[in-house]
């Protein structure tokens, strides 16, 4: 994959240039010490080409009317946003985690853009008992499917359908989870009990 | 040694970081403008799908770097492809973190060129979700007695860029456009914020559950992406209905909950909003457990909680710049007009979702 990259020279206009430096520093450094060896995952099949950041401008959210003309992609794609943290980092520096980033941004108190998104792993998928495309589930359990943020499926695990209430011998309800996976103990006789690897983010 | 460089470290970046990043007016957004074609064999014709958003349109998934393939204007793309028999290329002008504002001016204004191509044949755009998460984000940091203002200014700052923008696009998008379709929301974070708040209401004097606030306020978001379509010649995908009701009817009152929670066309916002956050209140379900059948559900949400999970592969998109390329479809037919993975990932439901209206012919 070929990247175009902004030109660094914009960048000066945005901040001052100690305090890009210190944030490239602060990130080279941790992500020397912390994180070696990450690197971009970007898949690429036939890819030709890059692009670049958006152009800033303001407009009456009232008007909606044509502009006088248009303007052409090159135009586009050549500004620069000023409130796009791709103006904190120039070619080669080393890359923190999304989840790096907004940790550094909501410690600075920052709470708008992606500062008010929740890291990676605040919600990490379910473990639970695997269940097997061919056993037969019995009323009442699901299976339930998930996925990787990187897009890899994991083998389904076992849950209670919404709103089943498992009883016992005597028809009292039995305690359920309240994330509804099913625990060993409440497997439908016949599943092999085996737990799904969750993979390693 | 390297233990102790590590703990360092540790300790050093946030410190940095604070002092980096206080500075005025930092940067907190992220571009993730991505242009992927569906290169479908044996044709020559080749139209745009143009599609402005966020994080969601992005692709976003937890890097600032690269974003799924297949967000879900790529996955209508495909339907396009099979549906015209033509190469389709699907052009992503997002910008994760961005509030309506911010998509309005910085992405459907600025980067207007991209819907004004005579190739372009279907625009779309999804936004207010970040305004709905900055607000969320504030409210759970009260103390002392509620504020709801944040909210409220939430709520009409998705109106007012919703309309603009699509007056806008009206406006501006090339005469051969042929649809024009909004995505409204789901609610991330459902179960998470089934929780007490730690301000107090005024008028109680009790602290209040934060998901009871904030449904109705992206119910009302919803309501004006959809009825604002209605008004301005678009179409609505209700990603809030795709997502956050089960493809079976679990209530017993006769219908599919999914389709049970859609807009109603011409339905006033009370109407909209008791229906979908009172009436069905005991169908909606957090979409990391959207269930298609009574035994078998899907986990529609990453481990952020926020976005939406995908299938496919990841391009370059970020901090580095966007990317651009070509693809085989996936799939060149849809049985139904359905994919077989439809209901099985987020983005995949929404690219369905956004398919439903995609016309017969360019």
């Amino acid at each position: 994959m070929r990247v175009i990259r902004k030109p660094p020279a914009a960048r000066a206009r945005l901040l001052p240039w100690g305090v890009a430096v210190l944030v490239v520093a602060g990130f080279a450094t941790a992500w020397w010490l912390l994180a070696p060896g990450a690197s971009n995952g970007a898949s690429a099949a036939t890819v030709q080409a890059g692009v670049g950041g958006a152009a800033s401008a303001t407009s009456d959210p009232a008007a909606g009317s044509p502009q006088s003309g248009p303007v052409s992609e090159y135009q586009a794609m050549s500004g620069k946003d000023p409130n796009d943290l791709a103006s904190y980092f120039k070619p080669g520096d080393p890359e923190p985690t999304g989840a790096e980033l907004i940790e550094a941004l909501q410690h600075a108190g920052v709470r708008t853009g992606i500062g008010a998104f929740n890291p990676p792993g605040t919600s990490p998928p379910l473990a639970g008992l695997a269940v097997p495309d061919d056993f037969r589930l019995p009323p009442g359990y699901a299976r339930h499917h998930q996925v990787t943020d990187q897009g890899v499926p994991i083998e389904p695990i076992l849950v209670f359908s919404p709103g089943f209430i498992l009883r016992d011998a005597q028809g009292r309800p039995i305690a359920m989870p309240a994330n509804g996976v099913v625990p060993p103990e409440l497997a439908p006789p016949g599943l092999p009990l085996r737990p799904v690897v969750i993979p390693s983010p | 040694m390297k233990t102790l460089f590590r703990s360092m470290a540790g300790r050093w970046l946030p410190a940095m970081a604070l002092l980096a990043l206080s500075a005025p007016g930092i940067a907190s957004t992220i571009n993730q403008n991505v242009s992927w074609t569906i290169d479908r064999a044996g044709t020559t014709s080749k139209y745009r799908l143009v599609a402005y958003g966020d994080s969601i349109y992005a692709g976003y998934n937890g890097s600032i770097s690269n974003a799924a393939k297949y967000s879900g204007p790529t996955v209508d793309a495909e339907y396009l492809s099979a549906r015209w028999n033509a190469d389709i290329e699907s052009v992503r002008r997002a910008k994760s973190g961005a509030v309506a504002k911010d998509v309005y001016e910085n992405k459907i204004v600025a980067e207007r060129s991209y819907m004004q191509a005579a190739s372009t044949r279907v625009v779309t755009f999804e936004m207010c979700g970040n305004d709905g998460l900055q607000a969320r984000s504030a409210f759970k940091e009260q103390s002392g007695t509620c504020s709801y203002a944040g909210m409220d200014a939430a709520v009409n700052n998705c109106k007012t860029y919703v309309a603009a923008s699509m007056n806008y696009i009206n406006a501006n998008a090339h005469a051969n456009t042929r649809l024009k379709v909004i995505s409204n929301l789901y609610y991330p974070g459902y179960n998470a914020d089934n929780v007490q708040s730690s301000c107090r209401d005024a008028g109680t004097g009790q602290t209040v559950n934060m998901r009871d606030r904030f449904l109705p306020a992206i119910a009302k978001m919803n309501y004006w992406m959809c009825e604002y379509a209605r008004q301005k010649g678009f179409q609505c995908a209700d990603s809030f209905a795709q997502y956050m009701g089960a493809d079976y009817d679990s209530n017993g009152d006769g219908v599919i909950d999914s389709d049970a929670l859609r807009y109603v066309a011409g339905e006033s916002e009370a109407a909209y909003v008791n229906r979908t956050t009172v009436t069905l209140r005991s169908t909606l379900r957090d979409a990391n457990s959207k269930f298609v059948t009574a035994s078998s559900s899907y986990d529609y949400i990453q481990s952020d909680d926020v976005h939406p999970t995908y299938t496919g592969g990841t391009v370059s998109a970020g901090i580095w710049g966007g990317s651009t390329g070509t693809g085989a479809p996936r799939y060149t037919s849809f049985t139904g007009g359905r994919s077989p993975i439809a209901s099985s990932y987020g983005h995949e439901r929404m690219g369905w979702a956004l398919s439903v209206y995609n016309p017969a012919a360019p």
